[in-house]
């Protein structure tokens, strides 16, 4: 009897695994489990009947904040007429896996800035155009230009087709103030319209640099989020200048700009007067900024109205804090550009492109746009909707404005979709932490990452099948 | 002897053996199954690939490359200095490590009140998550607002940038000694089952503290601590996570650790997730997989020098 008892367990156990490897048939009232696709949440209750053509259809989609929103579930049950979407949670190994067995998401919302047109360029997204052109929710002429991210024609980003839409965004390389820190060092509040030079804020941030007497530093000049390849690419681009050869074929480290650039950030790094690996306060600078110890954040519009204005300790007293124009290593020309973004696109693998387009016009356009847009977590990527940002607080008027003034006096950075953005920070960092420690001769380190990026852009140019 | 009746089945009969032997692979068929399935299949894949270039989105269309991987490896000057930085990191930290468990598990082998607390707070470094422990030092070791510099200032000591160039290193050693009471409790073990029959004849014999724990404690423990240095060496060739928790930026599990700190495992991470390097990380990570093993041999043929398995004599 035990023998029988363990073997009947045994061979119960065995079966389990096995099933486990397969889509179990979904029971009546149950989401369907697959190992490859977890569900994590599902689409909202049932649909009101209807006569659409994507009645019953499900579009899986990666990444966005489609994750527990029940706003969201409640506008697509009463939008979606009969269409159902699933959340994929995933990693980008188990997205590599998911695009190599054919079961990928259909709709991929990921970074506008970094993986649009990288993704694009390893043909992984559809083509949007006839889509676009189709459509009564996009038009082509309403875009901002930062829909320019998502647009390569095999030799240059920002022309050619169009491989996804923008959702929301900032112009990543304007400054928040706080007038606080101003006032205390007696520098003048600057005018939000104007263009001030990297000069101005090297400048600024050196006078707020501030130590206790034990000899640890109490305030620092100037923070941001964005890697530095991203502002060194921004300043670049403020003079129209590169990373990248015209062709993007090859990189463009050692010239006297992007030598100039680092020199900047070496020094702003080493007096103290941004917060780096030399020295930094506890957080990344955000609550450091609320609590009156960082003058400058290097962020966009989206700061405001989605983390100031909900911040505890800064939401009633948002007066102290405003945004200003992008600095621009040419003070006659506009340096306002978007660094990160977030888009929406089309797997060119998917099964139910139709529908995954339907999804994008129900999650970027319409109604739930216009929505998101009245909240001013980031401008919308269409030209119509800004707007509708709010205006009502003195605050969101000055941020609105400011906003409003850099998208009309904006630039779209060069990209090069070759290389991957973790590999450009990666190599970036490794190579100016040792200049910084003063381990290695800036010489030496533009050369070793002019070598780096070169064989990353040709591993790059194989991996897209570009001769 | 039965003699079969035409028309009639011959009845297959199992012997007991036979029974037995199918009993025992129905038995271990589910482990082994899942067994192949996620351990097996993975590795032999992952031997594959490291001989194309692999790059995560072109599955299908990879290229065979031979051994140029392997190669690239050898004459990858981060790749070599990573691994002679892990070597470092590990000579000091594994011998610690076994120092620390065995003082520990020395101290709380004497009864005492209030015992069972002190082990409770000796062992928790252990169970506590990486990640949790990682944070948690980052903002200790942080030069202007950290616990540990806050603590050093009233002896005068200048705010020390111990996530800095100067001094990660030691920043690392210190976090990783910290956690390293893992093995407390198999020392413990192994403590307690010294016959304390020894001890009292050493003392007969006029044996000091030394020589009791030199002559009779290493070796009446030493399996236990064969079994901590072995699986100290092979976790410490394999350093990632916590190099990767002290280093500076926003990337999560991509943030770059300063070269002393920069591991061979890190570069292997960063080549496969941050530059789409399968190929080559996983060449790296087979590489790391022979002298793991080669050093492991190794490590085996010392033990009859040192390792004392035998029981007391008749």
């Amino acid at each position: 009897m035990k023998k029988f008892t363990a073997t009947f367990l045994a061979l119960t156990m065995a079966c389990g695994m096995l099933a486990g490897c397969g889509e179990l048939p979904a029971l009546p009232g149950e989401e369907s489990q697959n190992s490859s696709q977890p569900a994590e949440s599902s689409a909202a209750a049932a649909a009101p009947e209807g006569e659409t053509e994507f009645d019953g259809v499900t579009v899986k989609v990666w990444g966005g904040d489609l994750l527990n929103n029940p706003e969201f579930e409640t506008f697509w049950a009463e939008n979606a007429g009969g269409m159902q979407y699933e959340v994929v949670q995933a990693d980008d190994v188990k997205m590599m896996s998911m695009v190599a067995s054919g079961t990928a998401p259909d709709v991929w919302i990921l970074s506008a800035f970094s993986m649009g047109c990288m993704y694009a360029a390893r043909g992984l997204y559809e083509p949007l155009d006839t889509y676009i052109e189709n459509s009564d929710v996009f038009s082509m002429d309403n875009f901002a230009d930062v829909a320019g991210l998502y647009r390569f024609d095999g030799k240059e980003v920002g022309q050619g087709a169009t491989y996804g839409i923008v959702k929301d965004w900032s112009l990543d390389n304007q400054l928040f103030i706080n007038k606080n820190v101003f006032n205390d060092c007696g520098i003048p509040i600057p005018d939000d319209k104007t263009t001030y030079s990297w000069d101005d804020v090297r400048g600024w941030a050196k006078q707020m640099v501030e130590f206790d007497e034990e000899g640890n530093q109490t305030r620092w000049g100037f923070a941001s989020t964005n890697d530095l390849y991203q502002l060194i690419t921004a300043q670049l681009g403020s003079i129209g200048k590169s990373l990248w050869s015209d062709d993007l074929r090859s990189a463009n480290i050692d010239t006297p700009e992007v030598r100039e650039a680092f020199e900047y950030w070496a020094d702003m790094y080493r007096s103290g007067a941004a917060v780096s690996v030399l020295s930094s306060p506890a957080d990344w600078g955000g609550d450091s900024f609320i609590e009156d110890k960082v003058g400058m954040l290097n962020l966009g519009y989206w700061f405001g109205n989605g983390t100031l204005a909900l911040n505890e300790n800064a939401k009633n007293h948002l007066d102290d804090y405003m945004l200003i124009q992008a600095p621009s290593l040419d003070t006659s020309k506009p340096a306002n550009a978007c660094l990160a973004g977030v888009g929406g696109s089309i797997w060119v693998g998917s099964q139910q492109k139709d529908a995954a387009f339907r999804f994008l016009e129900l999650y970027l356009g319409g109604e739930w746009a216009e929505r998101m847009a009245q909240r001013g977590y980031g401008n919308p990527a269409q030209l119509d909707l800004i707007p509708l940002l709010p205006q009502e607080t003195a605050f969101q008027k000055q941020t609105f404005e400011a906003n409003n003034y850099g998208i009309e006096n904006m630039i779209t950075l060069k990209t090069n979709p070759y290389v991957t953005s973790q590999g450009m920070s990666s190599t970036f960092s490794q190579y100016f932490n040792e200049v910084l420690y003063d381990r290695m001769t800036m010489d030496d380190a533009i050369a070793g990452m002019q070598e780096e990026f070169n064989i990353m852009i040709q591993e790059g140019l194989e991996i897209c099948g570009v001769q | 002897m039965q003699q079969q009746k035409s028309g009639q089945r011959k009845r297959f009969k199992l012997n007991e053996r036979k029974r037995d032997a199918i009993f025992f692979y129905i038995l271990v068929a589910p482990f082994v199954i899942m067994f192949f399935a996620i351990k097996v299949v993975p590795f032999i894949n992952g031997l594959y690939l490291s001989f194309t270039n692999y790059t995560g989105y072109n599955y299908g269309r990879q290229e065979f490359v031979g051994l140029r991987n392997y190669f690239r490896v050898l004459v990858d000057d981060h790749a070599m200095r990573a691994l002679g930085q892990t070597f470092l990191i590990g000579v000091i930290t594994v011998p610690l490590g076994l120092m620390v468990g065995l003082f520990s598990a020395m101290l709380l082998n004497k009864a005492r009140r209030g015992l069972g607390i002190f082990r409770t707070i000796v062992y928790l470094p252990a169970i506590i998550p990486t990640v949790a422990t990682g944070l948690m030092w980052k903002i200790i070791f942080n030069k202007n607002e950290g616990l540990l510099n806050f603590l050093l200032a009233p002896l005068g000591i200048e705010p020390i940038n111990w996530l800095g160039y100067d001094y990660i290193l030691a920043a690392l050693i210190i976090m990783m000694t910290w956690s390293s009471t893992g093995t407390l409790l198999l020392n413990l073990a192994a403590l307690q089952n010294i016959p304390e029959a020894l001890y009292e004849a050493a003392s007969i014999d006029g044996a000091n503290g030394w020589k009791k724990f030199w002559k009779i404690t290493i070796p009446m423990i030493s399996p236990v601590l064969f079994f901590n240095l072995l699986m100290g060496i092979i976790n410490g060739l394999q350093l990632y996570a916590q190099p990767v928790l002290l280093a500076p930026g926003t990337n999560g599990v991509l943030n770059l650790p300063l070269k002393p700190t920069y591991t061979y495992m890190v570069h292997a991470y960063q080549q496969i997730l941050g530059y789409s390097r399968f190929g080559y990380g996983l060449a790296m990570i087979w590489i790391l997989v022979i002298l793991i093993n080669v050093l492991t041999v190794i490590v085996l043929k010392t033990q009859k020098y040192w390792v004392f398995y035998g029981g007391t004599e008749d």
